[in-house]
């Protein structure tokens, strides 16, 4: 089974959840620079593994930009054609997540490459609560294993 | 072997594109209105169900054709398709994710638009159809090309 957490640039907020997944961090204090990643425009789409999670799922990131949605039915579909059922891929799209803090945040990292405040935004941008919440609901769902 | 034809929404070039790989409509003249409204899946795909694979057929070398609406990131779409086929331990060589939106002029897209947007079928329906009537030759010339390609690739991975 695949878990994929998915955002606009696969760095951030994706990041964070399958970090928060795999228990790379615990609280909002463990946010580092390093966490992030910095997926380039041309690598948008890759699936980037992160980890395996207590049950030795597989926690991917990936870049989707705004078409999530899209790629969740693709990679659904993509697998049962090749007999794997849909439940193997498990896809979070986060971008419902983004505000204008982290919005802000991204921009001055990724655009204007100014890392430390960027970072900061970021970190201060994301709903940490909300953001387990969703993590926790996707980590102790019952799996059917394939 | 998969063959993917992929477009924006799933309705129209890759409908168009997979159905000459399977011999649904001819390589020798350009079809009839009628010819592409029996199609299946033509002009009919929803919004929503635009990134879901429809299968389509097996063509003569057994490999089976999908039709896919991949919106508008064409390419991250096709990269993560790749991407999570390598992680689930896949061989990508035996797979082909071809873009037929390149052969669809200006009128299919309005065609498209008033009829899967809009709601116009009536109006955008034939539009579509002609436009893709005067592609056609660039429709089948582009199967031939993954054609043989695929040939190339059987025959490498026997």
């Amino acid at each position: 089974m695949k878990v994929i957490y998915s955002s606009y640039w696969g760095s951030y907020l994706a990041m964070v959840a399958a970090s928060l997944h795999i228990g790379r961090i615990k609280t909002k204090k463990d946010f580092t620079l390093h966490l992030f990643n910095n997926v380039k425009d041309h690598e948008l789409g890759e699936l980037i593994p992160v980890g395996k999670d207590d049950e030795g799922r597989e926690v991917f990131v990936v870049g989707a930009k705004k078409s999530g949605t899209i790629l969740e039915k693709t990679l659904k579909g993509v697998a049962e054609t090749y007999g794997f059922s849909a439940d193997s891929v498990v896809f979070i799209d986060l971008n419902h997540f983004y505000n204008s803090l982290l919005g802000l945040g991204v921009f001055l990292i990724r655009r204007l490459n100014l890392v430390s405040i960027g970072t900061r935004l970021v970190v201060k941008g994301i709903d940490y609560v909300k953001l387990k919440k969703v993590v926790d609901s996707v980590k102790y769902k019952p799996c059917i294993r394939e | 072997m998969k063959i993917f034809y992929c477009c924006y929404g799933s309705a129209h070039s890759s409908v168009v594109a997979a159905s000459i790989h399977l011999g649904l409509l001819p390589s020798n003249r350009v079809p009839t209105f009628r010819e592409f409204i029996v199609l299946p899946h033509y002009d009919k795909t929803e919004s929503f169900e635009i990134g879901t694979p429809f299968y389509m057929g097996k063509d003569e070398y057994n490999s089976e054709i999908f039709i896919l609406g991949m919106g508008s990131e064409r390419k991250l779409v096709k990269r993560a398709i790749l991407s999570f086929l390598t992680h689930a331990g896949i061989n990508t060589q035996d797979v082909m994710i071809i873009d037929t939106l390149k052969n669809v002029n200006l009128i299919t897209k309005i065609g498209g638009f008033a009829s899967r947007r809009l709601g116009l079928v009536t109006i955008g329906r034939p539009l579509t159809i002609l436009g893709i009537q005067q592609r056609y030759r660039d429709f089948v010339k582009l199967v031939m090309q993954v054609k043989t390609k695929e040939q190339n690739m059987l025959t490498q991975l026997d």
